[in-house]
């Protein structure tokens, strides 16, 4: 289930919120795995065992950490870890990887090998992420095992982030298993949030998804309408990622818990390094943990530290998605990571802050079009197109820039703090705390109810996340 | 009870003391969020289904075609079609949704681009034509034309976004009909081209302004180049006489742009003076079906809409000749021009009837075939 579907908005959503507000609070965490069961086996029934098996077995290791910690044996713990790693990356590689590990051995051999045509459960990603982040910090007694199979169920499985993130650590929400706070203010907070993400997703993410759809599928396009496009998508995955990133926070809001923020205006950085702290912040951050730092981060001289990120960087694609474009998306940031490491990132210091912006910018957008493309042909097709492969502009290029001139600059102003600050400040200037609380309860109201018409009204939903 | 408990477990909190009031707006914010959904929802599965949209021009999912297969989606599929599809005033939605988007100067609305006045043209970019298997179709054709040595027209019609260029918005992404036009052309060695893009350009009235298809007064000037391409030799004035068949026509283009914001328009057809008889799936239809214009898809008055195999047999006919006809909906509204001109014609749409179009040639005595279709019709 997705949450910009009729099923969600109008029934699934408040019913979870009906029956877990009206239910006393020792029953809410049952509800809550019960619900997000409910959630995940809608769109894949027979992966739910997946899930379960994940949750069980790393429940498991967990337990097992504990108990050899207990008995004295602490050398034997390495062993559990071990067991987790390939457990848990085993299932992912097995169900994620498979595809196109045997088709990779077969463009290069011929056709050796039947393809095992195994589809890829939604979700698991982000779920296996979460169990290993869970076993890697008990093994380093960062954290004690969950002892509540039903409280550590509800962690891996709950629906507010189980399909698109953010990733959530258990140690950052470890406490909010068993004591939430829940309140109007909170609850109506979470609302609010929920309803810009879905306007996000639905009015935004779809609108330009829509431009880049048609664009990309072209050839032989100028390069202002293929700048166009990149742009488009450009401005899709922000808000589509963001505004599902938002959706996530809002609901765990309703249901009393606070997750970390995923996205923090991630365009308006001044270098790619700083992008990548402020996108996908939760992946950012284990890649960053649960990688880098042990494989030595920056600690063990220049050259290992590049072997570090490229290791990093080349995963961090792979993570993305089962195709080598992914893995070259990851690679191209891995050289411009590395690049402003060694020398760009200071001199982009010294230069004026447009520079950085415009560099990071185009960078990005570069990136989108590797990440976007189906395959490395189409992207180095449509890259060559930007730069003017086939003309500069011709009509087409008129039409598309009339037709999403204005769109295009609501989405470029609203993907930076600024609007929002100026916004804020506004509406926090006004008198009465009634009258600002009944702005913003009227603003995000028309977004959510023009948006749930949209998603009943429109068939075009794309849903970017399953290939993660 | 526990259940109304809903209501208490918000906390007052500083909106409530700074209000002075009872009302705690956040947890009235909460309430309505999840009970307007429910309404709706409770208010879908309450009203009686609607069958169809009319203005979109398809049938809806309803209440009764839920499937509870829960394993293979189906439930899933079925559940979220019916609340969408059954959502209250889904047309009035959908309508004002495409009159905003006009008012705005949108030139592009759910697969459909507007241009000058208003008027509805198909969106029909380069990726949406299958010119390799519009080649191989020609092709076909052609084969057939050369195995069965039966004199072959072909008339391709272009769409009206390559007619009517100049109403189109400047730059609107289409087909390259000129390209596809010849390479069709270097298809088709041993058939007669009839080629209509001169005889169609620029002239609003042969299209619809709600529909793709053209319209009478279109098809009429395509029949005097018909009838050029048969030797004839056309004089001023012989233009058939059209009549109205219907002031309220609004076509499938309408339907994925329905704002009210947009005018019905007029439907025309030729009069046949002659009496024909016709068939279609064995059984006799009437060559002008006046119940279609009690329908939201009017274009059917034309035969009745598409038929596997239609036949007209013209026993007054001078010619006596047998025209086997391979076509899209856009013959359905020329053929009442050609009715009078042969003893028959067997009219087949490749779409609906899997036949050998050869072999059907030859075991009808067919003395001519003809191709009428959009260029970009294949199959």
């Amino acid at each position: 289930m997705v949450f910009s579907s009729a099923v969600f908005l109008l029934l699934f959503l408040p019913t979870v919120l009906l029956v877990y507000y009206a239910v006393p609070e020792r029953v809410r965490n049952p509800v809550l795995v019960g619900f997000s069961l409910i959630f995940y086996g809608w769109g894949e029934p027979v992966y739910i065992l997946l899930m379960l098996f994940s949750t069980v077995f790393d429940y498991g290791n967990g337990l097992m950490l504990e108990w050899l910690d207990r008995r004295g044996k602490p050398e034997k713990r390495r062993w559990v870890l071990l067991l987790s790693l390939v457990g848990n990356l085993g299932m992912l590689g097995f169900f994620k990887y498979a595809d196109f590990l045997v088709s990779s051995v077969n463009a290069v051999a011929g056709q050796v090998f039947d393809l095992p045509g195994i589809a890829l459960p939604i979700g698991i990603s982000f779920y296996t992420f979460q169990t290993l982040s869970y076993t890697i910090d008990v093994y380093r007694r960062e954290i004690k095992a969950q002892h509540s199979i039903l409280d550590f169920g509800m962690y891996i499985c709950m629906f507010p982030q189980l399909i698109a993130g953010p990733i959530v650590k258990y140690r950052d929400i470890q406490g909010q298993l068993r004591h939430r706070q829940l309140d109007s203010g909170r609850v109506c907070a979470g609302i609010f949030r929920f309803a810009l993400g879905l306007g996000k997703k639905v009015l935004l993410a779809n609108t330009f998804g829509a431009v880049w759809d048609e664009i990309s599928a072209e050839q032989g396009n100028a390069a202002i309408t293929a700048m166009i496009g990149a742009a488009a998508y450009m401005l899709q995955i922000y808000f589509d990622f963001s505004g599902y990133s938002d959706m996530a926070i809002g609901i765990g809001k309703m249901l009393g818990f606070d997750f970390l923020e995923n996205f923090d205006y991630p365009y308006e950085s001044k270098s790619v390094t700083e992008f990548w702290r402020r996108w996908h912040i939760s992946l950012g951050s284990w890649f960053r943990e649960y990688l880098y730092i042990p494989l030595g981060g920056n600690r063990k001289g220049l050259l290992r530290q590049m072997l570090n990120l490229l290791i990093v960087w080349g995963l961090t694609g792979l993570w993305h998605g089962a195709g080598w474009h992914f893995v070259v998306w990851g690679l191209y940031f891995f050289v411009l990571l590395a690049a402003e490491k060694l020398f760009l990132l200071g001199k982009l210091k010294k230069a004026p802050a447009a520079i950085g912006h415009i560099y990071t910018l185009a960078a990005v957008l570069v990136s989108w079009v590797i990440f976007a493309c189906d395959d490395l042909g189409a992207a180095g097709r449509y890259l060559l197109s930007m730069l003017g492969a086939n003309g500069f502009a011709d009509a087409a290029s008129v039409y598309y820039l009339r037709e999403n001139l204005l769109i295009m600059a609501v989405g470029c102003l609203l993907s930076v703090s600024f609007v929002r600050r100026l916004v804020l400040r506004k509406i926090n200037s006004l008198s009465g705390q009634a009258m600002r609380f009944g702005i913003k309860a009227a603003v995000c109201g028309v977004i959510y109810i023009v948006s749930l018409l949209a998603v009943i009204g429109s068939s075009y939903n794309p849903f970017l996340y399953f290939r993660f | 009870m526990k259940f109304f408990q809903f209501f208490n477990l918000f906390h007052y909190n500083d909106y409530h003391t700074k209000l002075k009031s009872k009302i705690n707006p956040p947890a009235v914010c909460a309430a309505l969020f999840i009970a307007i959904p429910l309404l709706l929802t409770a208010a879908i599965f309450v009203k009686p289904d609607l069958p169809v949209s009319v203005n979109e021009n398809r049938p809806l999912r309803t209440k009764s075609e839920i499937t509870f297969n829960f394993f293979d989606g189906g439930f899933q599929n079925d559940l979220e079609n019916v609340l969408s599809d059954q959502f209250p005033m889904r047309d009035r939605i959908k309508g004002a949704e495409a009159g905003m988007k006009l008012r705005l100067g949108s030139g592009s609305i759910g697969g459909a681009y507007v241009g000058s006045g208003g008027r509805l043209f198909q969106k029909l970019p380069e990726s949406s034509v299958d010119s390799a298997k519009c080649v191989s179709y020609a092709a076909r054709v052609n084969r057939i034309a050369e195995t069965t040595g039966i004199e072959t027209y072909v008339m391709y019609v272009p769409s009206a976004g390559i007619s009517l260029k100049g109403s189109m918005p400047f730059g609107a992404p289409m087909y390259d009909y000129d390209a596809l036009y010849h390479a069709l052309e270097g298809e088709l060695k041993s058939v007669h081209m009839i080629h209509l893009r001169k005889a169609l350009a620029e002239q609003p009235e042969y299209y619809y302004a709600t529909d793709h298809h053209w319209t009478a007064a279109g098809a009429a000037a395509a029949y005097l180049e018909w009838r050029m391409a048969h030797g004839e030799e056309i004089a001023g004035g012989d233009s058939p006489e059209l009549f109205t068949v219907s002031q309220s026509f609004r076509g499938t283009l309408w339907s994925r742009v329905p704002s009210e914001s947009i005018g019905y328009e007029k439907m025309q057809a030729p009069a046949v003076k002659t009496q024909v008889t016709v068939e279609a799936d064995g059984r006799e239809i009437s060559l002008y079906d006046r119940s279609a214009l009690a329908t939201k898809d009017k274009y059917n008055f034309f035969e009745g809409g598409n038929h596997g195999i239609l036949t007209v047999t013209n026993p007054s006919a001078e010619s006596g000749r047998t025209l086997l006809i391979l076509k899209d909906s856009f013959a359905n509204s020329f053929l009442p021009y050609i009715v009078g001109d042969y003893a028959k014609i067997i009219m087949v749409d490749e779409r609906y009837a899997f036949i050998d179009a050869g072999q059907l040639a030859v075991d009808s005595g067919a003395d001519e075939i003809a191709v009428i279709r959009e260029i970009i019709s294949v199959g």
